[in-house]
């Protein structure tokens, strides 16, 4: 017996295009794209949680700190 | 968490002997790995030069499986033989772009490591290999059920290159944007297929 759960989740029009655009973009299904998300989701609350900071940097190493 | 029936090579016999594969090692698991692992590194690593240390000598399992063991992104493996792990693997299944297959999706490896007694640089005896391959084929059925197809990268250590260009990961060179500078990996779909037909 699998012990996977089922969700259902109701998207307004802006959601269900960024889950269309990421979809056809990386070439997974939707379902791989909420995956992601939570997977993304948690993983930097966990880290923010703990003190830490999350930065993007560009092509110039010019760091951006990203406040969530 | 899982557990898979597989096989790894006892060398002073020559046979397969079955192992567990683990597929979310616990955190106890991941402390008694580390005391047992540090406990025979320290054995071997007397006269043995510095520069010649296995290179992940200092990684820490304890400490990974608290930063990444609980979640859910992760994948924490291991294989048990003997009632001690013979190797390890942690996952990462956030997707990445493949720098081979432009616009597909991959999984990565972030650390890999067999124990002090199955390295060859370590003794003369080791005492069971293919515990890398079966960590290698765990990464590659992970791939599949995240419907990447095998497809998986890593950065290697110095040491581990040509095992890992042995089961088929191609070379894609020194990357300038690691910290460390290590050389990237990858395995295709292709060479995955190889490596553990489906």
């Amino acid at each position: 017996m699998s012990d996977k759960r089922a969700v259902l989740v109701q998207l307004n029009p802006k959601e269900w295009d960024a889950l269309e655009h990421l979809s056809k973009k990386k070439d997974i299904s939707k379902v791989a794209v909420m995956r992601q998300a939570l997977r993304l989701y948690e993983l930097i609350d966990a880290r923010t949680t703990e003190g830490e900071k999350l930065v993007f940097e560009d092509k110039e190493n010019k760091k951006e700190l990203l406040v969530l | 968490m899982s557990k898979t029936e597989v096989k790894i090579k006892h060398q002073a016999s020559g046979k397969l002997v079955p192992a567990t594969l683990i597929n979310g090692v616990s955190i106890r698991q991941a402390d008694l790995t580390q005391r047992a692992w540090d406990e025979a590194l320290m054995k071997y690593l007397e006269g043995i030069p510095k520069e010649d240390w296995p290179e992940h000598t200092g990684w820490d399992w304890k400490r990974k499986y608290k930063k990444y063991g609980r979640l859910s992104a992760y994948h924490f493996f291991g294989i048990e033989c003997n009632s001690v792990m013979q190797g390890l693997l942690l996952l990462s299944t956030l997707f990445r772009t493949s720098r081979i297959d432009d616009g597909k999706q991959i999984i990565y490896g972030a650390y890999l490591a067999t124990a002090p007694w199955n390295l060859r640089q370590l003794t003369n005896n080791p005492q069971y290999s293919l515990v890398g391959s079966v960590l290698v084929a765990a990464a590659i059925e992970t791939s599949r059920g995240e419907g990447c197809a095998g497809r998986f990268g890593l950065h290697s250590l110095k040491q581990s290159e040509q095992f890992y260009r042995s089961c088929g990961m191609s070379d894609l060179g020194v990357d300038g944007d690691h910290n460390d500078r290590l050389r990237y990996f990858e395995m295709t779909t292709l060479a995955a297929e190889k490596f553990l037909p489906e």
